[in-house]
């Protein structure tokens, strides 16, 4: 979706090998390893994987919020050709939302309950554009209530008294309060049920389109997302295994991860089938498998995988698959599907 | 918020009348009929005994006594004391309770604010040396055997370093030709103290209607704080009594500095906890998200939902202040409540010891009804809550 | 926050498998899971420095009054007995601290580090006396109202409401001085007060969250009494917070008994408190620096006596309240 032109020049956000550890009394967690993608300016990127893949972490890396016991060991995430981690704290504390804004993954609790919703959108306008006085900032609240569907009289209420629908509305409305180049949406929708989640996610892409703003939209259901994204990432244990346009993930994933994230979720569009998961669990970062990280779980899983990581290599223009063996796009899902054992399918959303 | 306030209020006047009955009843369990304290003090008339046996009526069954108790305690008929005969009660607890009042609101204020300010420092820096530093002092001043620490004070500033004056509440040599009492002065400090603390309410209510611009604001409200200190001491400078009141504000500096420490550990203790956990909630990372610099996220988001729970406990823990407020008035030699409760324990005087524990209840009743409001006022979910747990019931 | 969970593989529980036969005795299976659960509890608690300082400070005045019976086995009673020894030997009293009298004599010449030793075991028995008083009332209280609800539950809550405004330090020493209140007095009358006060509505609403567990139902359907689904499902479950309770409780208790002496309004031979008192009243606390072994190993005892049961009481807390503790 992406024109020829925007890919030459430089991305707005570019990961380059960017590995993270958690350290930890037994040891350093490599939730993140060595992941590398870009993102131009004006697309959505949707970062795919199970609970605890590590799309969290590179969320958090990129508005670098991590946890105190994070420790980026390698590599570089550019914004705007700016290396992020070498930013000191006051250089990336301006950088934030007026930058790079989030919508968190419990959005519902990113509200501080002992204010009203319009004094927090407020007090981000003001403290990075001092010179904005209250009363413009508060009209610029108000348009922005009207932009994400909220009337523009229950800006002064306090949060409590909000539903779960509005107060994601008014979260979305906070995040797009400075006009950041890029939101970072972290399950921005999953406390919702289904219909308003749908509605949110389709407004909010409209917004996007609108201010030609870049967003990052994290789930674990990639059904939620493919809609609204230009390009997914698939990540799984801390590893990017495929790259490439949503269409092409969605309809033809070629990582047998991938192809197994497919066949667990629902499609709103596609037809009615058996939902399947994958067999196993993710494995333990503090010590995960050598090779691909994903052969005990694989079906196709040979020598080669258990000894030698597959690099990140480009198939087919734009498309990037870290696998050995990819399903071939010809043979598709359906082919492979049968190769999964049924399990409950409560095993792959565990953790 | 009114119907809050209201439904407080009720309950107030109700647990106010328990207490009282509870007084009662401990006093009436004490051996001996009230009276008889008085057949052996050479200083009370006899006639007094009898009209005081008259008055009270002890030959009475004893729920008509209550009644009458109850009675002559809601329309401020208190007796008369024994051993400042022939004072009534009344007027001796109405020279003592401002004084109470003033010792025990400046240092409420002084340990609730310290508290608060310490605890969020160090729950922000949670697990460092300053983290368990102040735990350990916070813990050995709330445990601290306080009549010794007032000792121990008393000696190092005004034995030994001579910065304050030693006890009491003024020194007598100086009043000797004071054109007007301690109790006029006292009174015009409590109101010259009252207009500006409601300056500067008035201050904070009104700063973000007037000044639209949030980063000027800081500035506006620090101006008030110097004009109304400033007018403080140069209203008293000018009256020409400036060095009386003084006398008097020496005098109460050591029993604050010395209930301030013993209660601020306990706030900076709850608050370092409740911070804790706040600072775990998604507003506080969604705040650093903001932008906001670390100090905002900290004050604004952080310490802000975490004093909550610290106004609740602290509104609770109103009855023990209060009486390590009393015991510290009494080594002091403060001339308050505290001091004249234990006297007149000491000298059997019944019907001051009784009218002296009934209004520390009342005391402690009112401060507590203060903490309610106050906790509504900072949570607005409040009103909300308090509806529902009405429908509840 | 970004959370990484680092789960160990769990094996799939099999559905079918056979349950094993319970053939061990049903006391060997309940003490089991209590060693277990302690072990848990301990391994929480030792990760809390401050708790097992407490802990270690405690241990110290158990020792530290454990000694003295057997002290007095090697020293002559006349001189060092706490309440009626005198030494005519170090005059004039109080005599500074000497190879004689480690911690020097009081004003009427008895030996300071006896009257510590003596009175640390009264302290404890104070304490945990009054403490226990209030914990098993509290927790009588707060359990049953919690299970039963309605009148009883809205009449003690309604009561700790008042109880917790009471000013208890300013009643006792009015009650004191109006009656002779000794020792066990003094513990049975803060122990009563205390367990209708705070401790039953916390005590309370854990119980409520206790009862809403579906344990009690299955309880309750298998024809469990309410005596007995209170006392072996809902109480053993409130028992680490009132075990809570109790150390801040000790605390306390100790403080008032300290400030009640301080004041002379107890009847007590010795105590803490009571030697401050006896220093104060002769005036000797005037010169303060002079005669600093009067009141200084008497009022750090108390200190660090209150101290190490309230710091136990914190390092409990982050067992019973676990978004206290470290990640």
């Amino acid at each position: 979706m992406s024109s020829g032109a925007e890919k030459t020049r430089t991305p707005l956000l570019m990961l380059d090998h960017y590995t993270m550890h958690y350290a930890t009394k037994r040891g350093p967690v490599q939730a993140v390893g060595g992941v590398t993608l870009q993102l131009h300016r004006g697309q959505s990127l949707g970062l795919v994987g199970e609970s605890g893949c590590g799309k969290t972490s590179v969320a958090m890396s990129v508005i670098r919020l991590l946890p105190e016991n994070a420790r980026p060991v390698a590599g570089r995430i550019l914004f705007n050709g700016i290396d992020l981690l070498s930013l000191d704290d006051e250089q990336m504390r301006r950088l934030r939302w007026k930058s790079i804004a989030m919508v968190f993954q419990a959005a519902m609790n990113s509200l501080n309950p002992v204010y009203r919703v319009s004094d927090q959108i407020v007090e981000a306008i003001t403290t990075h554009e001092p010179e904005v006085t209250e009363d413009e900032a508060r009209e610029r609240v108000a348009n922005l209530f009207e932009m994400v569907g909220l009337a523009r009289d229950r800006m002064d209420r306090y949060p409590h008294e909000y539903s779960g629908g509005m107060k994601q509305r008014a979260v979305i409305a906070m995040a797009l309060a400075c006009r950041p180049q890029l939101v970072i949406a972290d399950e921005p929708t999953t406390a919702l049920d289904v219909i308003v989640q749908d509605r949110i996610l389709r407004e909010m892409d409209e917004i996007r389109r609108r201010l030609h703003m870049s967003m990052i939209y994290i789930s674990h259901d990639i059904s939620v997302i493919a809609e609204v994204s230009d390009v997914v990432a698939v990540m799984y244990a801390g590893k990017l295994v495929e790259f490439g346009s949503a269409e092409d993930i969605f309809k033809r994933p070629q990582h047998p991860y991938a192809v197994g994230l497919m066949a667990a979720y629902p499609s709103i569009l596609g037809e009615r089938r058996q939902l399947e998961t994958i067999a196993g669990e993710p494995p333990n970062l503090l010590d995960p498998p050598p090779g691909c990280r994903f052969h005990p779980r694989c079906p196709f899983a040979t020598e080669q995988c258990r000894r030698e990581e597959p690099p990140l290599t480009e198939v087919s223009p734009g498309r990037q698959v870290a696998c050995w063996h990819p399903v071939e796009p010809a043979g598709r899902a359906s082919s492979s599907r049968g190769q999964y054992s049924t399990r409950p399918p409560h095993a792959a959303d565990q953790a | 918020m009114g119907r809050y306030f209201a439904s407080r209020l009720g309950q107030l006047i109700l647990t106010l009348f328990i207490y009282i009955t509870l007084v009662y009843f401990i006093l009436q369990a004490m051996p001996g009929d009230i009276t008889q304290a008085l057949v052996f003090n050479p200083r009370i008339p006899q006639s007094a005994r009898a009209a005081l046996q008259h008055q009270l009526g002890l030959d009475a069954p004893l729920v008509v006594q209550y009644f009458h108790y109850v009675r002559n305690f809601f329309t401020g008929n208190l007796g008369v004391s024994f051993s400042h005969y022939p004072r009534p009660v009344w007027n001796i607890l109405a020279e003592r309770i401002p004084r109470t009042l003033l010792l025990f609101t400046t240092s409420t204020l002084l340990s609730f604010y310290v508290g608060y300010i310490l605890g969020r420092v160090i729950a922000w820096r949670r697990g460092g040396f300053v983290d368990y530093g102040a735990t350990v002092v916070g813990v050995t001043f709330w445990t601290a055997f306080y009549p010794l620490l007032a000792l121990i004070l008393i000696w190092l500033f005004a034995s030994e370093l001579h910065w304050l004056p030693l006890n009491q509440f003024i020194s007598p040599t100086l009043w000797l030709d004071a054109p007007v009492t301690s109790n006029t002065i006292f009174h015009y400090m409590i109101l010259s103290l009252a207009g500006a603390a409601l300056l500067l309410a008035l201050v904070y209510a009104l700063v973000p209607r007037w000044v639209r611009r949030p980063s000027s604001r800081c500035w506006v409200t620090r101006g008030a704080w110097v004009v109304a200190l400033a007018g403080l001491v140069s209203g008293w400078w000018a009256s020409g009594y400036a060095a009386l009141a003084w006398d008097i504000v020496s005098h109460m500096v050591l029993p604050v500095v010395t209930l301030t420490l013993i209660s601020f550990a306990g706030n900076m203790l709850l608050m370092r906890d409740s911070m804790l956990e706040t600072t775990r909630e998604d507003y506080v990372l969604a705040a650093r998200a903001k932008g906001l610099p670390d100090r905002v996220v900290r004050d604004r988001h952080a310490a802000r939902t975490a004093l909550l729970p610290v106004v609740t406990s602290f509104a609770l823990s109103l009855g023990s202040v209060m009486g390590g407020g009393l015991v510290t008035e009494t080594v002091f030699s403060w001339p308050g409540l505290g001091q004249i409760l234990f006297d007149a324990a000491i000298q059997a005087d019944y019907p001051l010891a009784t009218g002296a524990l009934a209004f520390t209840g009342i005391f402690v009743l009112v401060a507590h009804l203060v903490a309610d409001v106050l906790y509504a006022w900072l949570d607005p979910r409040i009103s909300v809550v308090s509806s529902e747990s009405e429908a509840s019931t | 926050m970004v959370q990484v969970q680092v789960q160990a593989p769990l094996s799939p529980a099999p559905s079918g498998a056979p349950v094993p036969a319970v053939t061990e005795p049903l006391w060997k299976i309940r003490w089991r899971l209590l060693v277990r659960g302690f072990r848990q509890n301990w391994e929480v608690f030792r990760e809390s420095r401050i708790g097992l300082i407490g802990l270690g400070i405690i241990l110290f005045f158990g020792l530290f009054g454990a000694a003295w019976p057997i002290m007095m086995h090697f020293v002559d009673p006349n001189i060092y007995n706490p309440i009626t020894g005198f030494d005519p030997m170090s005059m004039p009293h109080p005599s500074p601290p000497s190879l004689r009298h480690w911690l020097g004599t009081d004003p009427i010449g008895r030996d300071i580090l006896g009257q510590l030793m003596y009175s640390t075991h009264r302290e404890f028995l104070i304490g945990v006396l009054a403490a226990l008083i209030t914990v098993v009332i509290g927790t009588l209280i707060g359990t049953v109202a919690g299970y039963y609800g309605g009148f009883t539950d809205t009449f003690f809550m309604r009561l700790a409401d008042i109880m917790i405004l009471f000013p208890f330090i300013p009643l006792l020493i009015v009650v004191g001085s109006f009656i002779r209140m000794g020792m066990f007095e003094f513990a049975w009358i803060s122990g009563v007060l205390g367990g209708f006060g705070g401790i039953t509505i916390v005590l309370k609403s854990q119980a409520l969250s206790i009862k809403v567990r579906s344990y009690i139902d299955a309880a309750k359907v298998a024809g469990g009494s309410d005596f007995h689904i209170i006392r072996a499902h809902i109480i053993p479950n409130v028992m680490p917070l009132s075990f809570l309770y109790m150390m801040f409780n000790v605390t306390g208790t100790i403080l008032g008994e300290a400030t009640l002496s301080y004041f002379g309004i107890l009847n007590i031979d010795m105590s803490w408190g009571m030697m401050i008192h006896t220093a104060d009243s002769a005036g000797y606390l005037i010169s303060f620096d002079q005669y600093w072994w009067l009141w200084l190993p008497a009022g750090l005892a108390i200190t660090l006596f209150c101290a190490a049961f309230y710091m136990v009481g914190r390092g409990l807390d982050e067992v019973v309240n676990p978004r206290l503790r470290k990640r």
